[in-house]
């Protein structure tokens, strides 16, 4: 007598998970991707930063450099430490900080105005472009002399510096981002009727978002550029000032201070910047 | 019947010398469905960005309600080959630009864009939604409801469903002529689809490559014409046979010498 397999034993040696089996095995997988790529970008920038700790607390102890040119992890912190308990290193990086935002936030106004009169406006192109063109070129560090000349020592040729670094890279962009308005946007606007104010507000505007704001980034890293430049000279307060005295005085562990000081405040600021203004933009990713 | 639009002796020729329309002439009359049909590069949006005041014409003459066309104007509304919704807004901002140019008051704004949402048979629920959000056909809803948001007298539109799937296209093809059968707009509809054109217009106008027009018809079908069901009408193979003859009829592509246009 031949034994044949019931219908049901044979589904249970054969069993193929169903497609809603299928979907949870998938998904469980998928979230455990997600979320090891998650820890591993999460872990990838403190292993970057320790491996060079190492290597650089290497190079002193194996003596590669003398100590009074690269001090220490260690001494740098010893040396961040005391700064912080005399209270200038919150005081240079404060004072460092209100510069360049003065200067970040009059140069960008300025050049936001200029691009945009200059990227819509045929007259004001002929008037500003070749004037602008000709300074660009010009390292804003090489205007330092003139502008001590102009201004003096004090906080004026600061500002005046810093602002004038910082208009160029958002005038740059700002006025790429409104020329380059999107031709059947603006069809569009004309076909509804809209005004010539609420074409500006509605479509080129937000449409040159992306662009200004990119812009203002760069200029955020100008302006720390350029304030260290301009308060090496006629100021008792600033990282600048202090990254010179310790340059002045052999103190490359509290001039290490002030670099690191320099770059996590850039840092913080440019990180800043960007997730207080990503939302404004999120749909130029979208799109692309 | 009065007329919207008056074409006379049009002509407009690009810089670089091409005559895209020569000399046409073409009259609209008041709440009519016309399909403008002609293959690739005749004029036909050429023609069409002239009624809407985009292309000022070279020569000849575009009245709309007796005036000169000198440019774009919100009674005639634009619905574009692709949907041109503007990314950073979401619908109900999309669709409130058309009504803030228009100078509606915010509170009413509120009110006609739901309006307008439910027109185009989209749910409530896609006014805070952002376009990328959206499927090709509810984003050309969406570009039909902005059009609509100030009552054009005019509705004019550029292959708007060019770019969509079969049955989409079928459904956004019924939803104009349900919008034009409810508000009595006059629609002009650019197409190369002979189908398209027989299922929607209540008049064929059909464009040769010399930028003129070969052959102006009055579709006879009645309506509705279910497109499942268009071929059991009993004109549509004679009417498709005749306008797929005009269309063969005009030169290839390649025998067009660069510049003027014979």
């Amino acid at each position: 007598m031949v034994s044949v397999p019931t219908r049901t034993a044979a589904t249970a040696t054969a069993r193929v998970p169903g497609p809603a089996e299928a979907n949870t095995g998938n998904r469980v997988s998928g979230r455990k991707c997600v979320v090891s790529r998650r820890v591993l970008l999460a872990v990838l920038p403190i292993v970057s930063v320790v491996v060079v700790l190492i290597a650089w607390d290497g190079a002193v102890r194996m003596e590669l450099f003398s100590n009074r040119l690269l001090p220490s992890p260690a001494e740098v912190l010893e040396a961040a430490r005391q700064m912080y308990i005399d209270g200038t290193l919150p005081v240079d990086a404060a004072a460092s900080f209100r510069r360049a935002l003065e200067g970040f936030l009059l140069g960008s106004l300025i050049a936001v105005v200029v691009g945009t009169l200059t990227g819509r406006s045929v007259v004001a192109r002929g008037l500003f472009e070749p004037t602008i063109q000709v300074i660009r070129p010009i390292p804003a560090i090489a205007l330092v002399p003139l502008a001590i000349l102009w201004f003096g020592i004090g906080e004026e040729s600061k500002l005046f510096l810093t602002s004038l670094g910082v208009f160029f890279p958002v005038w740059v962009n700002t006025h790429a981002g409104i020329v380059g308005a999107r031709e059947d946007y603006l069809r569009v606007a004309a076909s509804l009727g809209a005004s010539k104010l609420l074409t500006f507000t509605g479509v080129v505007l937000p449409g040159a978002l992306p662009f200004i704001l990119t812009g203002l980034r760069q200029g955020i890293a100008t302006s720390l550029i350029l304030i260290v430049a301009s308060e090496q000279s006629g100021v008792t307060e600033g990282l600048g000032f202090r990254l010179d005295q310790a340059r002045l005085f052999s103190q490359p562990d509290r001039l290490f201070v002030c670099l690191f000081a320099l770059g996590i405040v850039g840092a913080l600021a440019d990180q800043l910047f960007h997730l207080a203004t990503r939302r404004a933009v999120n749909w130029s990713k979208e799109q692309a | 019947m009065t007329t919207d639009i008056d074409i006379s002796a049009l002509t407009v020729r690009y810089r670089d010398n091409r005559t895209v329309v020569n000399g046409l002439d073409l009259r609209i009359e008041s709440g009519t469905f016309l399909a403008i049909l002609g293959p690739s590069g005749c004029g036909k949006s050429t023609l069409l960005n002239s009624i809407a005041g985009f292309v000022a014409p070279t020569g000849g003459s575009v009245l709309f309600g007796g005036a000169p066309v000198t440019g774009p104007g919100r009674e005639r509304g634009v619905v574009f080959q692709r949907d041109v919704l503007f990314p950073w807004a979401s619908v109900g901002t999309n669709i409130g630009f058309a009504l803030r140019a228009a100078r509606v008051s915010r509170r009413l704004r509120r009110e006609r864009i739901e309006a307008l949402v439910d027109a185009v048979g989209l749910s409530p629920d896609v006014v805070g939604r952002r376009p990328h959000e959206l499927s090709g056909g509810m984003r050309q809803r969406v570009g039909i409801a902005r059009a609509l948001a100030n009552n054009p007298r005019v509705l004019l539109m550029d292959e708007p469903f060019g770019a969509l799937d079969a049955l989409t296209r079928q459904q956004m093809q019924d939803l104009v002529v349900e919008l034009w059968e409810r508000r009595e707009t006059t629609i002009v509809f650019v197409t190369h689809d002979v189908d398209e054109a027989i299922r929607i217009a209540s008049s064929i106008v059909v464009m040769n490559d010399a930028g003129a027009i070969a052959d102006h018809i009055t579709n006879p079908l009645p309506r509705p014409r279910p497109a499942s069901r268009l071929a059991e009408f009993d004109d549509y193979a004679a009417l498709r046979r005749r306008l797929h003859d005009l269309l063969r009829a005009t030169p290839p592509e390649s025998a067009i010498i660069r510049g003027e246009r014979t």
